[in-house]
């Protein structure tokens, strides 16, 4: 039911330019695709800048009359363009201890809580790209291991092995 | 670090705005007032519900698309139409994008198109674009609300049409060069004829501008695949396309003969206008008149070598040099209606200028009026 529900959105925004069907596909992958970008983006606002121009090429493209096989794949198919473009412009940032300190109020727990999530940044940036979206959709957002077998489109049995196989690597980023 | 533990620290984190958690959507908001500003989209707007008509309408497309295009004879098809699917498609026939039956007609092109040979596929197609580019006509004129985006539409699908045209002629080609040029000859007649519909279609508003130039676009690029069908052929078997290839040479030939003597004549009205307002000489408009018309006239010699390149069986290199002139006489085009805005709009505070001294004698009369009269007083 869910593949028909997504192929009436597609349909509808591809025959009638639907905006409200649009808007209803993207809030599907909205909070995951913030996630994916957030990680790869030195700050927020550029994390957001690049979801807005994300969200913005995918509705030209979607409009452009072109079928679409998975609007996830497309969405972060167009993503990892954006990402691509920016840092082509400019060097990337590393977010370091030193820097989240200078932002953040100078207290202990928030030091400690600063510093952890930018340990945990740096630590899925390293990882591979498919490893850090299985966590992010299993650990971040909520999802079952079906969820997120669905969502990356594999078997329930691959999406557990590469899940697996994500949080040693996880581990061996924040251990060293 | 135990799984655990990294778990533990990984639902700390997960609340991080560093790491795209947005818990209150304020974000999210943020995020979908940008875009809905950016697409024109109208937040004020009740959410819509679907009708059962958009359920339809999407179902029949989904039916199409799985079911009819795999059945190659179409049987089960044919018995839907004997059912009384007829009067049905009758009536749907003049229906717009929008309207109830629409759907209706567009399953019966599908339906169509499945029946036809590739190169009934091209003409199919080419037909349809037709009917596209009528519909977004016959939307334009209409005071349907949401006309804008449906002419888009229409005109998308237009330019879609006219590729798939392309791709179906191109499959012809590969297997019957004539049949493939007296297709490529219908084609082009069609082509001409739908850009003289754009054309004469412009549209002051930015979006439809842009519509109407790709899909001009779109018409350029299946004129040029057209000729160049016919030339090929032609370079196999020279009787074969001789009057399609003759026809379009003509065409081609006179549109672009009259379109640069309407610019010659669009720059006489301006030398013309300038001269009696004294102002030829200013600026730089005796120097663009002048550059334009050169390159005007400096195609009267390409004419000549197309013609002779013809008349000597050169259909390729003729055609070429139609392209380059068609290429030259836009671009004069371009730069006189530059000219044109140019001229009008630095003019325009000029016409200020000369009503207010128009004005200013008339108040110093008024004044001097008034003392001569409170003087006799």
């Amino acid at each position: 039911m869910q593949e028909n529900k997504e192929k009436f959105l597609l349909f509808r925004i591809k025959v009638s330019k639907d905006k409200e069907a649009f808007e209803t596909l993207c809030k599907g992958h909205e909070s995951s695709l913030r996630r994916f970008l957030a990680i790869k983006f030195p700050t927020v606002n550029d994390a957001e800048d690049a979801l807005s121009e994300t969200l913005f090429r995918t509705w030209n493209y979607l409009t452009s009359g072109v079928e679409v096989e998975s609007v996830s794949g497309l969405m972060y198919t167009i993503a990892r363009g954006v990402i691509y473009e920016f840092y082509r412009k400019r060097p990337p940032q590393t977010t370091d201890i030193t820097s989240i300190q200078e932002t953040i109020p100078f207290t202990k727990d928030a030091t400690e809580a600063g510093a952890e999530i930018a340990l945990v940044k740096q630590a899925l940036d390293k990882i591979s790209e498919s490893y850090r979206q299985v966590i992010i959709l299993k650990h971040f957002e909520g999802m079952s291991v079906k969820q997120v077998a669905k969502e990356i489109n594999k078997s329930e049995n691959n999406a557990r092995v590469t899940l697996y196989r994500a949080m040693k690597a996880l581990r061996e980023q924040l251990d060293i | 670090m135990t799984e655990q533990e990294l778990i533990n620290l990984l639902n700390r984190a997960k609340d991080a705005p560093e790491l795209g958690a947005d818990p209150e959507g304020l974000r999210s908001k943020a995020l979908w007032n940008r875009i809905s500003s950016e697409l024109k989209f109208d937040l004020s707007q009740p959410v819509r519900h679907y009708a059962f008509g958009d359920y339809v309408e999407f179902w029949m497309h989904q039916f199409s698309s799985v079911v009819v295009r795999p059945l190659a004879v179409g049987v089960s098809v044919f018995a839907l139409v004997m059912v009384g699917w007829i009067g049905t498609v009758n009536a749907s026939f003049d229906s717009l994008p929008g309207d109830k039956l629409y759907p209706v007609k567009l399953a019966t092109e599908r339906v169509r198109l499945t029946f036809a040979s590739s190169g009934g596929r091209a003409k199919l197609h080419t037909e349809f674009a037709g009917r596209r580019l009528q519909e977004a006509v016959d939307l334009g004129s209409s005071s349907d609300q949401e006309r804008h985006s449906r002419v888009k539409a229409a005109m998308a699908q237009f330019e879609q049409e006219l590729v798939f045209a392309g791709e179906s002629l191109a499959k012809v080609q590969g297997k019957d060069l004539e049949g493939a040029a007296n297709i490529a000859a219908e084609i082009n007649q069609k082509a001409n004829e739908y850009e003289a519909v754009l054309t004469q279609n412009s549209n002051d508003s930015v979006e439809m501008k842009e519509a109407i130039e790709n899909a001009l676009d779109a018409v350029d690029e299946t004129a040029g695949q057209t000729i160049d069908t016919l030339v090929t052929t032609h370079e196999q078997d020279q009787e074969a396309v001789k009057d399609p290839l003759g026809k379009s040479f003509q065409n081609e030939f006179k549109n672009l003969k009259d379109r640069t003597a309407l610019s010659l004549g669009r720059l006489e009205v301006v030398t013309a206008v300038l001269t009696e307002s004294e102002i030829l000489n200013q600026k730089d408009y005796s120097e663009r008149i002048t550059q334009v018309k050169y390159m005007l006239l400096e195609n009267d010699g390409r004419f000549r070598e197309a013609t002779d390149l013809y008349a000597a069986g050169g259909m390729r290199k003729a055609f070429e040099l139609l392209g380059e002139i068609r290429t030259r006489v836009e671009l004069t085009e371009k730069l006189a209606i530059e000219l044109e805005i140019d001229i009008t709009t630095t003019q325009m505070p000029v016409q200020e200028e000369v009503q207010e001294q128009i004005t200013e004698p008339e108040e110093t009369a008024d004044v001097q009026t008034e003392e001569l009269e409170t003087s006799q007083e």
